[in-house]
């Protein structure tokens, strides 16, 4: 094999075994392990509100129970809605 | 595989080098972007839906004119009696405001930390030895407190604008800190005393169902018996967190479009044709016994190589940059300003989906751009062509 | 071994550069096609090669009909049988002179150690394998058509076709391609050469001068 394919074959290799590597250190390192995902079950289990605490807006905080949470209504999916859409769906079938 | 037709693809690629290097570089940028913005996004969602099973299944929200209003806990009691149902708990919860920091927390009353819930309260909690007329809080709201130097208790002020007193008793665990940072947990009782809640009154009606299947039938039954409440299901919710970073992916997509913009003038400038030399140098190669397939398959390796390499690049400096640099700036769009921010490390986790998405979106467009004016000059005479 | 049979080759502006030629071309046989510029000659020995597709007639090498083969064949006919030396040599500047008589083996894919062999032993048959890693874009003349020579010759083909090989050279040159001819006449090759230089029409071991003015 010349010298350029030789390069490429273990240039790839190389960039492969990087990405293996890295994917398996952060799969040991930084992925939620079992206790950690007890933990936040068993939290949020207690305290039965949802969203996470990366706003503290009132109007953004728990926004999954606002009658509006697309701020900028770019989704049609998120539209405001007064009961539940999908009891609404349910009631249609009836 | 053909060795020499690789050789050869490697040679074309290494006599155009600066061209070839500021593709490599756009398409790995590219990737790097999206990736980065996806495995956010993903790590996101990842954290709110590990939770959504434990939360009710149905919520019982009351409006009046349209503005969210308390509700009436006896509610609770009927809707108890509906087949299906395990347990209906009026809650009492809201925001308040501490003028001083300029944030608000969330504020949750439980039963006095009853006894069938006091084990669990511990696992989550820091300190072993709760009283009664303690808050437990989250590790922002106990950081807020201490910097306005309030080490072991805070003076709410009421809604008639007297003071209560509550005892710091613990703060929730690290592991909850993307869920609790902002949270202060005390005695129900407490909670309707400081919103000036009248006894009866609840902020909404968590619900059970026994048989997750039944979940919209009950909830159906309760609209029909109730229609001036709002009812929340599970499924609501998981919809909401599905689409919850939306809008913020349209102003990411903003940022993004420039190198998008970029990609396409360079598919553009591809598929508009080839410049006399590429063409003469085919015509050459169809002359000397080269057949299309044989030009089709350098055309192929060459592109392939510069398209494979830059989307493994970009996976893995996405990779590096999410999950070991913990994104910043990038973060921060999803994540927004606020005052009590939690500092949480985003959780990694591989979405097959995404990278299957990112290599489609990237590899064969490049390929097919590259191959479709090799195709057009290669399928000529070579007698035109080398004219 | 080749038969031309009523060739006839018109452009799409409609000028018949060719009108119901017919030759035959014997095994081993060095031709010498001679003719004004416009006379036809590089268009037939373009219809020899299979690079371009004649208005009407036939051309059959080794009772294969070349002219009705589909892209895919007559590229593997052209790369199997023939060798072409071009006016202009059209080698590709970039690349060296090794790389460029490689060219024709590429789509082979024989070993490297076969291809480097094969290319050694035709650069040393005409004298330029001390310029084997130059750039073409960097050698005289005479240079490139010894390169283009030995890159027509690498796959040892059976027929060598020559379209105005000494049109850019002076005497010296020429005279030197002259000799080269000689070479590859005595391993039998069918030679093809057209031309409208007077040096090629009294050599010796030439066996046949064709006037396509007449």
């Amino acid at each position: 094999m010349s010298r350029r394919i030789t390069f490429l074959f273990f240039s790839f290799v190389a960039i492969v075994s990087l990405l293996i590597v890295e994917m398996i250190y952060l799969a040991i390192f930084h992925s939620l392990d079992e206790k950690d995902i007890q933990m936040k079950s068993s939290f949020s289990r207690y305290i039965g509100l949802p969203n996470l605490a990366i706003t503290n807006t009132p109007s953004l905080r728990h926004a999954s129970l606002n009658s509006v949470f697309d701020i900028y209504s770019l989704d049609p999916v998120l539209r405001e809605y007064d009961k539940g859409t999908y009891v609404i769906f349910m009631k249609k079938d009836f | 595989m053909n060795i020499q037709l690789l050789e050869y693809a490697l040679k074309y690629l290494q006599r155009n080098f600066f061209k070839n290097i500021f593709i490599f570089v756009v398409l790995t940028l590219m990737t790097w972007l999206l990736a980065s913005m996806f495995f956010i996004t993903n790590s996101m969602k990842y954290e709110l839906n590990l939770t959504l099973d434990t939360l009710p299944d149905i919520i019982l929200q009351h409006k009046k004119g349209g503005i969210s209003s308390t509700i009436d806990e006896s509610i609770s009691m009927q809707i108890l009696e509906i087949p299906g149902v395990e347990s209906s708990q009026p809650r009492v919860w809201g925001y308040y405001y501490f003028e001083k920091a300029e944030v608000y927390f969330s504020i949750l009353g439980i039963d006095e930390f009853e006894k069938q819930n006091r084990q669990t309260l511990l696992n989550i909690v820091d300190t072993q030895n709760i009283e009664s007329n303690s808050m437990i809080v989250g590790q922002g709201v106990a950081k807020i407190l201490e910097q306005n130097y309030y080490k072991e208790y805070f003076n709410f002020i009421k809604e008639d604008g007297s003071v209560m007193k509550v005892y710091i008793g613990g703060t929730f665990k690290s592991q909850t800190l993307l869920e609790s940072n902002d949270m202060i947990v005390m005695d129900k009782n407490s909670v309707r005393d400081l919103f000036g809640y009248a006894s009866g009154e609840a902020t909404d009606i968590a619900i059970k169902v026994t048989n997750k299947l039944e979940v919209p039938t009950v909830a159906l039954k309760i609209t029909q018996n109730y229609p001036n409440l709002r009812v929340l299901t599970n499924e609501d919710i998981r919809v909401s967190y599905e689409n919850i970073f939306n809008y913020k992916n349209g102003l990411f997509l903003a940022l993004f479009v420039s190198s998008i913009f970029t990609f396409f003038i360079i598919v553009y400038d591809r598929l508009s044709g080839m410049s006399s030399a590429q063409k003469r140098e085919i015509g050459i190669l169809k002359a000397i016994g080269w057949r299309v397939e044989d030009v089709l398959k350098a055309k192929l390796y060459e592109s392939l190589i510069i398209s494979i390499f830059a989307y493994l690049l970009g996976i893995f400096l996405a990779f590096s940059f999410v999950y070991l640099l913990n994104a910043p700036l990038l973060k921060d769009i999803f994540i927004g300003y606020s005052q009590m921010k939690p500092a949480f490390e985003l959780a990694f986790l591989v979405d097959f989906q995404t990278l299957f998405l990112l290599f489609f979106l990237s590899v064969p467009i490049y390929v097919i751009a590259t191959i479709i004016p090799s195709w057009k000059v290669a399928t000529l005479d070579a007698d035109e062509v080398m004219r | 071994m080749i038969q031309v049979i009523n060739l006839s080759k018109s452009f799409k502006d409609g000028v018949d550069v060719l009108k119901n030629v017919s030759i035959d071309f014997k095994e081993g046989e060095l031709v010498i096609i001679k003719g004004k510029s416009g006379s036809g000659k590089s268009t037939l020995l373009s219809l020899l090669a299979g690079l371009s597709k004649p208005t009407s007639g036939e051309v059959i090498v080794d009772s294969k009909h070349i002219s009705k083969l589909p892209d895919h064949f007559s590229s593997a006919y052209r790369r199997d049988n023939i060798g072409i030396i071009f006016q202009k040599y059209n080698l590709i500047p970039d690349i060296s002179v090794k790389e460029n008589i490689l060219l024709p083996l590429v789509p082979l894919n024989l070993s490297l150690g076969e291809i480097n062999n094969k290319a050694l032993n035709v650069m040393k048959l005409f004298h330029i394998e001390h310029k084997a890693n130059e750039l073409v874009k960097n050698l005289s003349g005479g240079e490139q058509q010894r390169t283009a020579i030995a890159r027509a010759n690498v796959a040892n083909p059976k027929i060598i076709l020559a379209d105005e090989p000494t049109a850019n050279l002076d005497e010296k040159l020429s005279l030197s391609f002259i000799e080269m001819l000689k070479q590859m006449k005595s391993e039998r090759k069918t030679i093809i050469v057209a031309t409208h230089d007077p040096l090629f029409f009294d050599l010796d071991f030439v066996d046949r001068v064709i006037d396509f003015d007449s």
